[in-house]
C-alpha cells in the first residue's frame, strides 16, 4: 500500500508525526484546488441530503401566477415556465444526477475491475481462461468503439425511460474503461515476487486476486473512479437534456436546462444559465477530487507535491 | 442536396428560378418580384406523407388544400373579432342549397333529391389536373371507390354520411355524379367541403399505379394529383417541401407562385427567423413567443377562435378509469384558469363542451367543471380512492404546451393523492400511442373538421368510431348521436345533440383542458389569412401588399 | 517500414469481425426498443391487412437473427436500409448529414488544439499570471457540460449582442450554398470562390466550433500541460538547461516529446466527438449525424441509428488508423 497512503513520510516527518490534520492542511496550502474540490463535493453531497430542509418550496410545486420570474428575494434564482421555484429545484436537483452517477460508476468500477484483474490474472498463460479472456476483451474493443452517446440513449430507449435505466447505461458505457485499466496494472503486479511466492505456495486463484492483487492496483482506480464520476453527471444530464433521461417534472439539472432552453432565445436566461452553472461547479468539484486522488498515487506527482511542501515551509520560515 | 438548405433549395436559387446565379443574370426588380410571389414558411415539421388517406399530420394539412380542390367549398366572410382575416361562413340559409353557403370548385352546381338521400354534383368543364388530364365524373367516382378499397382515413368518411359500397357513388354522364345516401345526413353536402374529402386525377393516378399499386399510394406519399391551385415540385422530409403553381388551374390564379415549407423544429428558431424577416410565416410558436411578438414592427398576430380542442384521453377500459367517478374527479382537479394564464397566456380559453364552442348547437351550460379539489377528494372517496393510486400521463413531445400543463395537472393532482407519472413521447411515436388507446391518461389536440356538432360527437364519442380514443362506450349516447346523423331537420337534431353533450360532459371520457385559438404569426405585408375549421393554411389565399 | 506493416495489417485482420461486432451489438439493441416500425411508417389509420403486409415486407414477422442476415446481406449491397421518417435510404441521409458533422467536429478539435496547447505550455511553463490562468482554465473547462457552454453563447452573442446568426443550421437561408464537393460549408465555398456563402458558413459554424472547442481544449490543456512538465523535469532537459541551451529550444524538444501523447488524446477526442456532439448539434440545430441517430433512437427508426454507428466507427477506424501513421513519422521506433 505505500502508493496510496496520505502521509508523506520520506520528505518531512514532523508533518507526519503531529497527524493527519496538519498534513492535509499544508497538501491544500500548495494545491488550494484540492480544498475547493473536497468542498464542492460535500458541500453538494450535504446539500442533496438536506434539500429537503433547505428549500423553501416544493421542488414539482407548479404555481401559474409566477411563472417566468426573473430571481428575487422571494425566488433566489427565478422561477421557471410553470412557475416551479429554481433555487428549490436545483437544491434537490443534485441528488438525481449525484446518485445516478455514483450507482452507475460504482457499478462499472466493481464488474469492470473484477473483469479485468481475472482478465489478467490469466492473460499470456495459454489456459482456457485466456482465451476467454481474449474474447472479452474484444468485446470491450467493440463496446468502446462504440459513439458513446448513441449507444447510451438506445441502451435506456431499450430499458425504459427511469432512473435505473439510467444507471445501467452509465454502469455499460464506463465498464470497459476499468477492464482495460485494471487488466493493464494487474499483469504487471502478477510478475512481482510475493504474488509469484503465493502462487508457489499453492494458494488458490481467487484468493491471490482478492488478496494479493487487488488491493495493490487499486490506485489508479480509485482516481479514475471520482473523474468518471464527474463524467457521468455530465452524462446523466446530456441524456435528460435530449428527452432520454429522468422524466420531467423530477427536479434534475440536465432537463431543468432543457426546459429553459426555450425560454433563453426570448431572454430568460435563469432557468437555464443557473442550474448549467450549478452542474458545471458540481463536476468541477469532482474533477479536482479525481486529480488529488491521481497526485497520491502518482510516484512523480506525489514527489512534486512533498517538494512543494518543503519549500513553502522554508519559505516560511 | 444538403442539410438544411441544400443546392436546390437555397433561397438565392429559388428567386433565379433555375440554376442560375441570381447577381448574373437576373435583374433586381425581377428578383423583388420573385421574393414578393415566393412564401417562405417555418414550420415544425414538413408533411409526414402527402397522401390523406394515411397522413394527417400537421404538414400535410397545410398542403393538402393547396394541391387539391374539392367539389365545394364554403363562401369566406370577415372574422367577427380579428380585422383583416377571413374565416368560412358555415351560417344556415334557408333559401340555398342545403342550407349551406357554398360556393362552387370543381362542382358546378349540385342538388339534393326531394327524401334527402341523392346528392348529384354536375362538375365543371375543362378544368385540367397537374399532369394535364380533364377533370371528369370518372375522378370523382375513383376518388370516393378510393375510400373504401384501402379503408383507412376515407372509411370514416364513407361511414359518417351513410355510403353503403362503391355502387352508391354512381357516373351518371360524363361530367356528373350522384351520391346515394343510406337515409338522410346533415352531412351529406358538408362532407364534400371538408378537408379530408380532396378530388384525384384517376388517370394519372392508376397510370403510375399500374396493378401492383392500383389506388397509386406510393406515387402519393410524395406527389400530388390533384386539380388545385398549387403542385409539389420537391419533398425532402425533415427539410423542406417546394409547392409551385399550377400553370393550368381552372380559377384565379394565386398570387404567392411558389411555396416553400421549411422544417424548423425548435419554435425559439422559427420566432427568430420570423423577426429576422428570412421567412413570412412562423407557425405554431408557444403562446409566449406570440406574446413577445405583439409590439414587434412589421411583424402581425391573428388569433382567432378555432375549432381547436386540447384535452386528456382519460382511458375507460383502465382501471381506475373505468370508473366514472374517478374520471370527474380528475376533472374537478384540473386547474384551467392556471393553465389558461402560464401557458397559453391568453391565446385559448376553457374548454367547455366535448365540441368545438364556435360550431353551431355547441352547448357549454353543462360544464360544472370548475377547480374544486374538495369536490375532487368527496368523488374519489366516494369511489373507494381516498388514499388516491398512481397513474401515467403521456403527452406529446412535439407540442410544446403539452409538457408544462401535463406539469401542473400533475401537481395539481398530487393535492387530491393522485401520484402521476409524466411521460414524453416523441412525435415520431405519439399518435401510434394513441391510436393504440392502451396508456391510461394521455393529451391529445385534435378538431372536427366538419363544422358539425353531430360529426364532432360521432367521431370522438360513437362506440363504433376509431378516433374514440378514450374507449368511450355509452350505448345511449351512441344511439342518439346516430338518430341525429339520420336527419337533416335542425329542430330534430338541436335536443338530441343536446342531450349527448350533456351526458357527455357527465361521464365525463375526457378532461377537458382548453379551446386553443388558432394563431398565425406573419409579416404584416402578408394579406389574405383566411381561417378554416380544419385549422389548416391554403396558400392562395395569400397576396401582399 | 515492413515493421510498421505488420503491424498495420495485423490491427486490419481485427477491423472487419470489430466492425461486424459493432453493427451485431448495435442491432439487437436498437431491435430491442420498443415501437412497431410498420405501424409508424403507414400512420395511426392503417388497417391490420396493411400493416401485415409491410411488416412481411420489411422482414419484421422473421426472427431477429434472420432479420439481421438481411440487413447483413444488404448492407453488402451497399443499401443501409430506408428511415421511415425521412422515406429516404439512410446512405443518401448519411451522406448529406456526416459531413456537416465531421465539419463540427473537425473545426472544433481545431480549435481546441489551438486553445489548449498554448495554455498547456503557459502553465507547465509556469508562465506568471498566464500559467495560473491557464491552470484553473483547464480544470474548469473539462466540467463544463458543452450543451449549456452552447446555449450561454446563444444568449450572449445572438440574443444579447446580436453578433452571431440565429442558431439555426450552416448557412444563412438567404445565402446560395455552393455545390456540394466535399460536403464540407466552408471548403465547398472555398472551391466556389463563393465569399458569400463563406462568410455565412463561417458564421454559422464560429459558435458551435468554439464551443466544442472550449469543452475539449481542457483535456488537450492537461495532457500538455503534464507530458511538457514531465519532460521539463527528466535529466535531459536539465542537461540541456545546464548547457546554456536557448530555453525556445528546450521547450521545443519537450513539446515533441510530448507530441505522442498530445495526438492520442486528440485522436481519443475526434472519435468520441463523433457521437459526442450531438448535443451541441441539437442545440443549434446543426442537422447532423448525430441528430439524426438520436432522433432514430427517439422514433423507432433504426436503419438511421445502425448507420451512424457504423459510419462513426469506420470514421473512428480511420482516424486511429491516421494516427498510427503519425506515430511512425514521428518516431520510427514507436512501429515496431
Amino acid at each position: 500500500m505505500k502508493n496510496t497512503g496520505v502521509s508523506i513520510p520520506t520528505v518531512n516527518r514532523r508533518a507526519a508525526a503531529t497527524g493527519f490534520l496538519e498534513t492535509l492542511f499544508d497538501v491544500f496550502r500548495v494545491r488550494p484546488s484540492f480544498a475547493v474540490g473536497y468542498a464542492i463535493v460535500f458541500l453538494s453531497i450535504a446539500v442533496a441530503i438536506l434539500a429537503p430542509w433547505l428549500a423553501p418550496y416544493d421542488p414539482i410545486q407548479t404555481n401559474g401566477s409566477m411563472a417566468l420570474r426573473p430571481p428575487s428575494a422571494e425566488h433566489w434564482f427565478g422561477t421557471d415556465a410553470v412557475g416551479m421555484d429554481i433555487f428549490s429545484r436545483t437544491l434537490y436537483a443534485p441528488r438525481v444526477d449525484i446518485t445516478i452517477a455514483l450507482f452507475g460508476t460504482t457499478i462499472s468500477a466493481l464488474i469492470g475491475s473484477l473483469l479485468g484483474a481475472w482478465v489478467g490474472y490469466f492473460s499470456n498463460t495459454r489456459s482456457l481462461n485466456s482465451k476467454i479472456g481474449f474474447v472479452v476483451m474484444r468485446i470491450a474493443d467493440v463496446m468502446q468503439s462504440f459513439p458513446v452517446f448513441v449507444f447510451a440513449i438506445a441502451l435506456v430507449a431499450s430499458l425504459g425511460q427511469s432512473m435505473s435505466s439510467v444507471v445501467a447505461a452509465i454502469a455499460f458505457v464506463n465498464t470497459p474503461i476499468y477492464l482495460r485499466l485494471m487488466r493493464s496494472q494487474v499483469v504487471v503486479i502478477r510478475e512481482r515476487l510475493f504474488v509469484q511466492a503465493a502462487i508457489v505456495a499453492g494458494i488458490s486463484e481467487l484468493k491471490i486476486i482478492i488478496r494479493h492483487i487487488l488491493p495493490n492496483a487499486m490506485g489508479p482506480i480509485m482516481a479514475q473512479f471520482s473523474v468518471n464520476i464527474a463524467w457521468s453527471i455530465l452524462l446523466t444530464a446530456g441524456l435528460s437534456f435530449i428527452g432520454a433521461g429522468v422524466r420531467p417534472p423530477t427536479p434534475e439539472l440536465g432537463s431543468m436546462i432543457a426546459g429553459g432552453f426555450q425560454n433563453i432565445v426570448t431572454g430568460q436566461w435563469w432557468p437555464s444559465v443557473i442550474p448549467g452553472s450549478v452542474l458545471a461547479v458540481i463536476v468541477s468539484g469532482f474533477t479536482l477530487v479525481g486529480a488529488s486522488i491521481e497526485t497520491l498515487t502518482n510516484k512523480d506527482k506525489m514527489k512534486k507535491l512533498s517538494l512543494d511542501i518543503a519549500m513553502h515551509k522554508r519559505g516560511e520560515r | 442536396m444538403k442539410w438544411p438548405f441544400g443546392t436546390t433549395s437555397g433561397f438565392g436559387k429559388l428567386v433565379a428560378a433555375g440554376a442560375l446565379s441570381v447577381s448574373m443574370v437576373v435583374p433586381q426588380w425581377a428578383v423583388a418580384n420573385e421574393r414578393a410571389r415566393t412564401l417562405v414558411v417555418a414550420s415544425p415539421s414538413t408533411p409526414q406523407s402527402l397522401d390523406n388517406e394515411y397522413d394527417v399530420s400537421l404538414g400535410t394539412i397545410d398542403v393538402l388544400g393547396a394541391m387539391y380542390d374539392y367539389l365545394v367549398d364554403y363562401e369566406k366572410i370577415a372574422d367577427p373579432n380579428v380585422p383583416g382575416v377571413r374565416r368560412e361562413d358555415t351560417g344556415v340559409y334557408e333559401d340555398r342549397v342545403g342550407g349551406l353557403a357554398l360556393e362552387g370548385k370543381l362542382a358546378e352546381s349540385w342538388s339534393i333529391s326531394e327524401d334527402g338521400t341523392r346528392v348529384t354534383f354536375k362538375l365543371r368543364e375543362g378544368v385540367k389536373s397537374h399532369w394535364g388530364n380533364e377533370l371528369s365524373a370518372q375522378d370523382v367516382k375513383w376518388t370516393w371507390d378510393r375510400k373504401f378499397a384501402l379503408a383507412a382515413q376515407g372509411s370514416f368518411y364513407t361511414s359518417v354520411i351513410g355510403l353503403e359500397s362503391p355502387d352508391s357513388v354512381t357516373v351518371e354522364g360524363p361530367l356528373t355524379v350522384a351520391f346515394q345516401l343510406k337515409s338522410q345526413n346533415p352531412l351529406a353536402l358538408k362532407i364534400h367541403a371538408i378537408l379530408g374529402n380532396p378530388i384525384y386525377d384517376s388517370t394519372k393516378l392508376q397510370e403510375v399505379g399500374g396493378s401492383d399499386d392500383p389506388w397509386g399510394t406510393e406515387f402519393l406519399k410524395n406527389n400530388s394529383a390533384g386539380f388545385g391551385p398549387y403542385k409539389v415540385s420537391q419533398v425532402v422530409r425533415g427539410q423542406q417541401a417546394v409547392l409551385e403553381a399550377h400553370d393550368g388551374y381552372w380559377g384565379e390564379a394565386p398570387y404567392i407562385k411558389r411555396v416553400i415549407i421549411r422544417e424548423i423544429p425548435s419554435s425559439a428558431s422559427r420566432l427568430s427567423l420570423l423577426k429576422g424577416g428570412a421567412v413570412d410565416i412562423a407557425q405554431f410558436l408557444q403562446p409566449r413567443e406570440y406574446l413577445s411578438l405583439q409590439d414587434e414592427s412589421g411583424i402581425t398576430v391573428d388569433s382567432v377562435n378555432a375549432s381547436y380542442m386540447t384535452w386528456m384521453i382519460l382511458n375507460s377500459e383502465v382501471p381506475p378509469l373505468d370508473n366514472k367517478l374517478v374520471r370527474q374527479a380528475i376533472n374537478y382537479a384540473i386547474p384551467r384558469e392556471e393553465i389558461l394564464e402560464a401557458v397559453y397566456y391568453g391565446y385559448a380559453t376553457k374548454q367547455t363542451a366535448p365540441v368545438p364552442s364556435i360550431y353551431a348547437m355547441a352547448d357549454s351550460s353543462f360544464f360544472d367543471y370548475d377547480y374544486d379539489l374538495e369536490a375532487a377528494k368527496e368523488l374519489l372517496s366516494e369511489a373507494g380512492f381516498e388514499d388516491g393510486f398512481e397513474t401515467t400521463i403521456s403527452f406529446n413531445a412535439g407540442n410544446p404546451v403539452q409538457e408544462p400543463i401535463a406539469t401542473i395537472i400533475q401537481s395539481s393532482l398530487r393535492k387530491v393523492g393522485i401520484d402521476v407519472t409524466l411521460e414524453k413521447l416523441p412525435a415520431g411515436v405519439f399518435y401510434e400511442n394513441v391510436t393504440k388507446r392502451q396508456k391510461p391518461i394521455i393529451f391529445y389536440q385534435d378538431a372536427p373538421w366538419a363544422p358539425d356538432v353531430g360529426y364532432g360527437s360521432y367521431l370522438f364519442f360513437h362506440k363504433d368510431s376509431f378516433p374514440n380514443y378514450s374507449n368511450y362506450v355509452n350505448e345511449d349516447v351512441s344511439g342518439m348521436i346516430e338518430s341525429a346523423m339520420a336527419t337533416i331537420d335542425d329542430a330534430e337534431r338541436e335536443p338530441l345533440l343536446t342531450e349527448v353533450q350533456k351526458q357527455i360532459m357527465s361521464d365525463a371520457p375526457w378532461a377537458f383542458i382548453a379551446y386553443p385559438k388558432y394563431v398565425l404569426a406573419h409579416k404584416s405585408d402578408l394579406k389574405g389569412f383566411t381561417y378554416y375549421s380544419s385549422n389548416n393554411l391554403r396558400f392562395q389565399d395569400f397576396y401582399r401588399e | 517500414m515492413s515493421s510498421i506493416r505488420s503491424f498495420l495489417l495485423n490491427r486490419l485482420v481485427f477491423v472487419i469481425p470489430q466492425l461486424f461486432g459493432i453493427l451485431m451489438i448495435a442491432f439487437f439493441l436498437v431491435k430491442t426498443i420498443p415501437g412497431d416500425p410498420a405501424v409508424l411508417m403507414l400512420g395511426p389509420n392503417a388497417t391490420d391487412a396493411s400493416v401485415a403486409a409491410l411488416r412481411t415486407k420489411l422482414g419484421l414477422d422473421q426472427s431477429v437473427v434472420q432479420q439481421f442476415w438481411i440487413f447483413v446481406t444488404n448492407l453488402a449491397k451497399g443499401d443501409l436500409g430506408t428511415s421511415w421518417q425521412t422515406t429516404r435510404p439512410v446512405l443518401e441521409d448519411l451522406f448529406q448529414r456526416f459531413p456537416a458533422t465531421l465539419e463540427l467536429v473537425t473545426f472544433g478539435l481545431l480549435s481546441a488544439i489551438l486553445i489548449g496547447i498554448p495554455m498547456g505550455l503557459a502553465s507547465a511553463l509556469k508562465l506568471g499570471i498566464w500559467g495560473k490562468i491557464s491552470n484553473t482554465y483547464g480544470l474548469i473547462v473539462g466540467a463544463l457540460p458543452d450543451f449549456w457552454l452552447g446555449l450561454v453563447m446563444i444568449f450572449v452573442f445572438y440574443t444579447l449582442l446580436q453578433w452571431a446568426p440565429a442558431p439555426f443550421g450552416r448557412i444563412d437561408m438567404i445565402v446560395i450554398p455552393p455545390a456540394t464537393v466535399t460536403g464540407s460549408m466552408v471548403l465547398d465555398s472555398l472551391i466556389a470562390g463563393n465569399w458569400e456563402a463563406l462568410v455565412s458558413a463561417l458564421q454559422h459554424l464560429l459558435l458551435p466550433a468554439l464551443t466544442l472547442g472550449i469543452v475539449a481544449s481542457g483535456p488537450i490543456q492537461r495532457m500538455t500541460q503534464s507530458m511538457v512538465e514531465s519532460t521539463l523535469d527528466a535529466g535531459f532537459s536539465r542537461y540541456q538547461v545546464i548547457s546554456g541551451l536557448p530555453t525556445q529550444m528546450v521547450v521545443k524538444n519537450a513539446l515533441k516529446n510530448a507530441l505522442p501523447s498530445i495526438i492520442t488524446i486528440i485522436s481519443v477526442l475526434y472519435g468520441y466527438l463523433l457521437g459526442g456532439a450531438v448535443l451541441v448539434e441539437t442545440v443549434f440545430s446543426w442537422g447532423g449525424a448525430g441528430q439524426y441517430a438520436v432522433q432514430g433512437v427517439l422514433n423507432s427508426d433504426v436503419f438511421p441509428v445502425l448507420g451512424f454507428v457504423l459510419f462513426a466507427s469506420i470514421f473512428s477506424l480511420l482516424v486511429y488508423f491516421i494516427v498510427d501513421v503519425l506515430y511512425f513519422l514521428i518516431d520510427p521506433r514507436a512501429g515496431s
